[in-house]
């Protein structure tokens, strides 16, 4: 059990990192900390499973300025797909325990790295000034240190903590509240999807959005041929915004 | 180092270690300088390299980067190429004005940013997370493995070559791409397939079944969620995702919209509306 812990708290600091050090790969996303988890656990599959149905809850949760307040989804995937494999349960309890699980890890980052990392960029300026670059290193190495260390010790504390608490959980909550989770979770990809559109989407471009239903709702096109056709589409319209290129702008201030 | 090579004192090399560097730009991010210790710590190598001798000079440098300073990760290659280019001219040239550094830099943020997120979260991670989601729930291994190469193809080869083309760009003129309208022209190219995709996996991910089935005496039943298949499949989907992108539209906060789904998820099933 506690070598469990630790190798979760683990992929969790190390998927944490992702966009510190490894150059945002996605490797923080609930798909890839899932599998991962489901490694520990001996079984791959199930772990990335529950990952994907994560990914889907959490599409729209993205790490772009303006959210920057967004929810933990790496800490609270970690956590949550380690507490259903545990228990070999509760997959529904678990699932909607994620988010708010993944908020509170965003409380912790506001009182544990978010302060101290505004120390060390004060501090990094301070250095900048009479140009002692090996401080400025060493404040850019201590961020990335602070990024994955308190990550780590919160899902090893989460882990020793909440897993006999989800087990109880579990045991508690009557039928008809989980299998509403269970249906409130297939509705909530929708909202991942309206978030995105909020990024991307304008009443110009809203027919590429449609096309792409049409596509899958009624002629049955797989994620890959939607994507294909997206491709083609974006092509064509890259090509034909030649002349007409001020016309058509995304509006960066709807973001 | 001799004074005859100052023109091209940058070379291959340290637009390499520019590209490694910027892995670790964002580590130290704090909420209000934002990544500028990271933009500092990543043109470092080419700041000690180009002013080296000069203590005053390199602080000043220092200092200059350590103004604020936000990008999505993957365009900070480029902009690091630009300014390390500008860098060099500063050097070489003292009638440059370095407060045009850091103008390029505050100039390119806001539109780079906008288009990265569109390209990076908006179309490619949409389009790799789409395809191994939907492989994974088949319980197939390759769903993550795909998202990962999908997603990291192009976030790679972005940041290898857009610091060598920043450098080019600098050197020569950075208006051309910005006043260009490729950029915009991109900018919609992506946002149309990022929009084609997500119409699809509204249609494919999305789903919302009434449960509820109307019945008038005897033998007569209405099956609401038929009739609205008859109109168009998955049309329930598709109005929810719209009524929710209203709702946000509005200034709800999606956590709220988030509490209400599931508050409506329990009270449907309780119901057995849903």
């Amino acid at each position: 059990m506690l070598l469990k812990a630790f190798l979760v708290a683990l992929v969790a600091g190390l998927c944490k990192i992702d966009n510190r050090i490894f150059g945002m790969t996605m490797i923080q996303r609930p798909l890839i900390v899932g599998t991962l988890v489901g490694f520990i656990y001996g079984d791959p599959v199930a772990g990335m499973m529950f990952g994907a149905q994560f990914e889907l809850l959490s599409m729209g949760l993205v790490g772009i300025g303006a959210h920057s307040g967004m929810p933990e989804i790496t800490l609270g995937s970690a956590l949550c797909t380690a507490f259903t494999l545990g228990s070999g349960t509760g997959m529904e309890v678990a699932l909607t325990l994620a988010l708010p699980i993944s908020a509170f890890g965003t409380t912790i980052g506001y009182l544990t790295w978010v302060p101290l990392n505004h120390i060390l960029s004060e501090r990094s300026k301070k250095a900048a000034e009479v140009a002692d670059t090996r401080t400025m290193e060493i404040c850019q190495w201590l961020g990335l240190f602070n990024y994955f260390f308190f990550p780590f010790l919160v899902v090893l504390v989460g882990m020793l903590a909440g897993a006999p608490l989800f087990e109880m959980l579990i045991e508690v909550i009557p039928e008809f509240i989980t299998s509403g989770i269970s249906v409130a979770s297939s509705m909530l990809p929708a909202l991942g999807f309206a978030l995105l559109m909020q990024l991307i989407y304008t009443r110009k471009l809203a027919p590429y959005l449609f096309i792409g239903f049409v596509a899958v709702a009624l002629v049955g096109l797989s994620n890959v041929g939607v994507a294909i056709v997206g491709g083609i589409l974006a092509i064509l319209v890259f090509n034909n915004s030649e002349t007409q290129s001020k016309e058509v702008s995304v509006d960066v201030n709807e973001i | 180092m001799s004074t005859k090579s100052e023109s091209k004192k940058i070379v291959k090399k340290d637009l390499i270690s520019l590209f490694w560097r910027a892995f670790l730009l964002p580590a130290c991010y704090s909420m209000d300088r934002m990544q500028a210790p990271g933009f500092a710590y990543s043109i470092l190598p080419v700041l000690k390299k180009l002013y080296g001798d000069d203590k005053e000079k390199l602080a000043e440098a220092c200092s200059r980067h350590s103004e604020v300073y936000n990008n999505t990760f993957a365009c900070s290659p480029f902009v690091l190429g630009i300014v390390a280019a500008m860098e060099e001219e500063a050097c070489a040239n003292p009638d440059f004005d370095v407060n045009s550094i850091n103008a390029i830099k505050v100039a390119l943020m806001g539109p780079l940013s906008g288009i990265g997120d569109t390209f990076f979260w908006g179309t490619f991670r949409i389009i790799g997370s789409g395809i191994g989601v939907s492989l994974a729930m088949q319980g197939n291994l390759l769903g993550p493995i795909l998202f990962l190469i999908i997603y990291n193809i192009p976030n790679f080869l972005v940041r290898y070559y857009g610091v060598q083309y920043g450098y080019k760009l600098g050197t020569n003129s950075i208006e051309t791409l910005v006043s260009g309208g490729l950029m915009n022209r991109a900018t919609t190219a992506a946002a149309v397939m990022g929009l084609t995709v997500i119409g699809g996996m509204i249609a494919s991910m999305v789903s919302v079944n009434i449960a509820l089935v109307a019945n008038f005496g005897q033998d007569v039943t209405l099956n609401v969620q038929s009739i609205f298949d008859d109109i168009c499949p998955k049309i329930l989907p598709l109005g929810l995702t719209f009524l929710i992108y209203r709702f946000l539209k509005k200034g709800v906060k999606a956590t709220w919209i988030m509490v209400g789904i599931i508050v409506l998820g329990i009270v449907g099933k309780f119901f057995g509306i849903l």
